[in-house]
């Protein structure tokens, strides 16, 4: 199965910080239904990089993936094995130690959650399949389909406290 | 509180697919549902952008053209921005020093008038 994916970007009115507590999330590759926060910038962020396999640029293109807009992703691609986390984060930490001289110049040391690259997730497909031939069919099935047409919020009001 | 996000998707055919979101109830998910709520308003920028599903795959000569036509659209707009002469037969080296000129003139000031212009 392929990784596939849909990304939603919006005329950003403002981008805050990540909080801190989010950073720490232990996840390199979202899971199939995950929908996670997309880069805000114009830029090239740790993650990003390291999977290029490419440092030939301005320094000054080198923006953490720290903080966040509207813009979001949906993932549609196959869930990670538990331990792959640990095995790709040490290839990242070895090779951004290889790297140590280009990131000094940034003044970046390894430290993970500050360097924004975790992936955050912030809501869940309801019902998404588990069975990786289910998730492939469910893959399939959104093939057919090239636009994004409408996105609706739900909320619930808070329920009134009684003293 | 923000409980859910419902995201229609369509095609030509005129056939839909809604898709629910269970969004999170802890502090980060919240705030981004808060921007998301605030930026919806003034409506969705790339509502096209899908990767990697069967159909929707793009070939290199597809790239390439659409490469070409950006190139194209930033020289009219900004002629001092100078892009030299494109080798695709080296692709790899070529994105990389595009890349990096794409980025510099991702929201292009025209030289012509002060008008901002959203690639």
């Amino acid at each position: 199965m392929c990784d596939a994916y849909i990304v939603a970007t919006f005329h950003v009115s403002e981008k805050i910080d990540i909080p801190e507590a989010a950073l720490s999330a232990k996840k390199l590759a979202p899971d199939f239904g995950d929908l996670v926060i997309n880069y805000a910038h114009v830029g090239r962020h740790i993650r990003e990089l390291y999977y290029s396999g490419d440092l030939d640029l301005p320094i000054e293109h080198v923006k953490l993936f720290t903080n966040m807009s509207a813009d979001f992703c949906m993932h549609f691609g196959p869930t990670p094995e538990v331990k792959q986390y640990e095995r790709t984060l040490k290839k990242i930490e070895d090779w951004f130690k290889l790297n140590s001289s280009f990131f000094e110049k940034m003044d970046l040391d390894w430290n993970p959650q500050k360097l924004g690259i975790n992936r955050i997730g912030v809501a869940e497909l309801v019902d998404a399949p588990c069975d990786p031939i289910e998730q492939k069919n469910f893959q399939r099935r959104l093939s057919f389909f090239d636009k994004i047409l409408k996105l609706e919020l739900e909320t619930k009001k808070k329920p009134f406290a009684f003293f | 509180m923000y409980t859910n996000l419902r995201v229609t998707l369509g095609n030509l055919q005129q056939q839909e697919v809604e898709l629910n979101y269970k969004i999170f109830n802890n502090s980060t998910s919240q705030k981004w549902a808060s921007l998301l709520n605030k930026d919806l308003k003034r409506g969705i920028r790339e509502d096209d952008r899908f990767y990697g599903f069967s159909t929707g795959e793009q070939s290199v000569e597809d790239s390439i053209t659409k490469i070409k036509a950006l190139i194209k659209r930033i020289s009219e707009v900004r002629p001092s921005v100078d892009f030299g002469n494109v080798d695709f037969t080296n692709i790899q080296a070529e994105v990389n020093r595009i890349h990096i000129e794409f980025a510099d003139v991702h929201l292009l000031k025209s030289d012509n008038t002060d008008e901002l212009i959203q690639l």
